[in-house]
């Protein structure tokens, strides 16, 4: 059995430590580096937090590449999958048409998996206009 | 080196000294204050109050001493070389701090005076204090004059000559630039980077037709001028200007990634795009709608991303083992995020 809190709670408890006691108490310089500390724990929890969707990624990188799912394990297929599908985007296999938006819709669904443990706030701008 | 040679290297302090009495022409030069400011990855700086005892610079002088920082990253240029090019800008009529003397005598890192500017750089302290910024057009457009006097600084130039010879074709020489640098990263990290990938496809794809190439700063955003009683004091950091097309700087200045607290306000968190653009035709840079800057604002995102990705590998690697630098890798998705934006329709 694991103790009690858990890792999450601890990192949570510890970044509220940092930011309630700790960083109202420095001079500027080290109180930005309090903060990167803090902003450093949060994004560790949320990644803990993150639901694995590795799978599902993998699914939709093997229906982009079309020529059958990457081998291995998760990690493995994903960093596979991942590299071939760089690699056919700088061919321009995706510049147009329908596989220019389906390849968009995968981005786009990746960036936002990858912002819910960076930068959650990003996600939340309005949408923009493009020129 | 030997134990001797070590014990016989003078301090920093002396060897400033004694250079800045030789390069005075004075009796005598005596450092009363020494102490270093905030330095960056690359460089550090020195705050000095210099007492000139003789020779024609007699006086008191609030000055900075730019020097090496151990860390230095490979694209960065020499103090030497940022001496000249600070020269070369000075001599354009950009605002930055007066370059004084350049100090190669081999005892130490090299390293240069220049005169200390007094104001604030802190980006999100610009973008939200109306105090420090009261009329954010004129800033603006002063920001986008003072470009357009640096980019009037054509090649060849034989002080610059270490820059090399101008690309001609800048975006696409650019592009392959940071294929080569996604390259190398994936080779040490087994990653790849598809958004990153498509940004560079749809910027070879759409790359405008290149213009005769000037000197750029390639670091023109805020956080890298100062900003005294609410003008432009002077930009700072030339570590890595080049040769190239000069809407690489109008892009870098306008991109979203440089807006701090203000993401409304287009140019830096300062002000609009507008009175920017403005500023620069005004002091004779190229007449530029903010349309065409959208193409060097994907451009600003990819590099940004790129070196945020190389920061983020020093202190994977271990090289050199920062909070800062391994916050920086989650940096990217939010840079990837704005490139999507601006490249791929309706998200």
């Amino acid at each position: 059995m694991k103790i009690e809190p858990s890792a999450a709670d601890l990192l949570d408890i510890a970044r509220t430590a940092i930011l309630a006691d700790v960083a109202p108490a420095l001079p500027e310089a080290q109180r930005y580096a309090a903060l990167m500390a803090a902003n450093a724990l949060a994004i560790a929890g949320r990644e803990l937090a993150a639901p694995d969707t590795a799978r599902m990624e993998i699914a939709r990188i093997a229906a982009l590449l079309g020529d059958g799912a990457p081998a291995g394990d998760d990690t493995a297929a994903l960093r596979q999958g991942t590299a071939r599908l760089a690699a056919r985007i700088r061919e321009g296999r995706f510049d147009e048409g329908a596989s220019r938006e389906r390849l968009l819709e995968h981005l786009r669904e990746t960036t936002r998996e990858r912002l819910a443990v960076s930068n959650p706030k990003a996600l939340t701008r309005e949408p923009r206009k493009t020129p | 080196m030997s134990a001797l040679a070590t014990a016989a290297a003078p301090d920093p302090r002396s060897r400033a000294e004694a250079f800045l009495a030789a390069a005075c022409r004075a009796s005598r030069v005596t450092v009363e204050r020494w102490e270093r400011l905030s330095g960056g990855a690359i460089q550090e700086n020195v705050a000095i109050d210099a007492l000139v005892e003789g020779g024609p610079d007699a006086g008191r002088h609030a000055w900075v001493l730019r020097t090496d920082s151990p860390s230095a990253v490979a694209v960065s240029h020499s103090r030497r070389e940022e001496f000249e090019i600070l020269r070369a800008a000075h001599g354009a009529g950009v605002r930055v701090p007066e370059p004084l003397f350049a100090c190669a005598d081999g005892a130490g890192p090299d390293f240069f005076v220049m005169r200390r500017v007094p104001g604030v750089a802190a980006g999100h302290r610009l973008s939200k204090d109306d105090t420090l910024v009261p009329d954010r057009a004129a800033l603006a457009r002063e920001l986008g004059a003072n470009l357009a006097r640096l980019h009037r600084v054509k090649p060849p130039v034989a002080s610059l000559a270490f820059l090399g010879e101008a690309p001609a074709d800048h975006a696409r020489a650019t592009i392959e630039g940071y294929r080569r640098d996604l390259d190398a990263l994936g080779a040490v990290r087994g990653e790849a980077w598809p958004v990153l990938e498509w940004g560079l496809a749809w910027c070879r794809r759409f790359a405008p037709a290149p213009l005769p190439a000037c000197l750029l700063h390639r670091d023109y955003r805020t956080g890298n001028y100062l900003v005294h009683e609410g003008g432009l004091a002077a930009v700072l950091d030339w570590e890595f200007a080049g040769w190239g097309d000069a809407r690489e700087d109008l892009g870098w200045m306008l991109a979203r990634c440089w807006r701090f607290a203000r993401p409304d306000r287009e140019a830096g968190g300062i002000g609009s795009a507008a009175d920017f653009l403005a500023g620069y035709a005004a002091a004779g840079g190229r007449a530029t709608e903010r349309e065409e800057t959208l193409y060097w604002q994907v451009m600003a995102h990819l590099r940004w991303a790129v070196i945020a990705l190389q920061q983020a590998e020093r202190h994977r690697s271990g090289s050199q083992r920062s909070l800062e630098l391994a916050l920086t890798a989650h940096i990217v998705p939010e840079l990837e995020l704005e490139i999507l934006a601006l490249t791929g329709g309706a998200a």
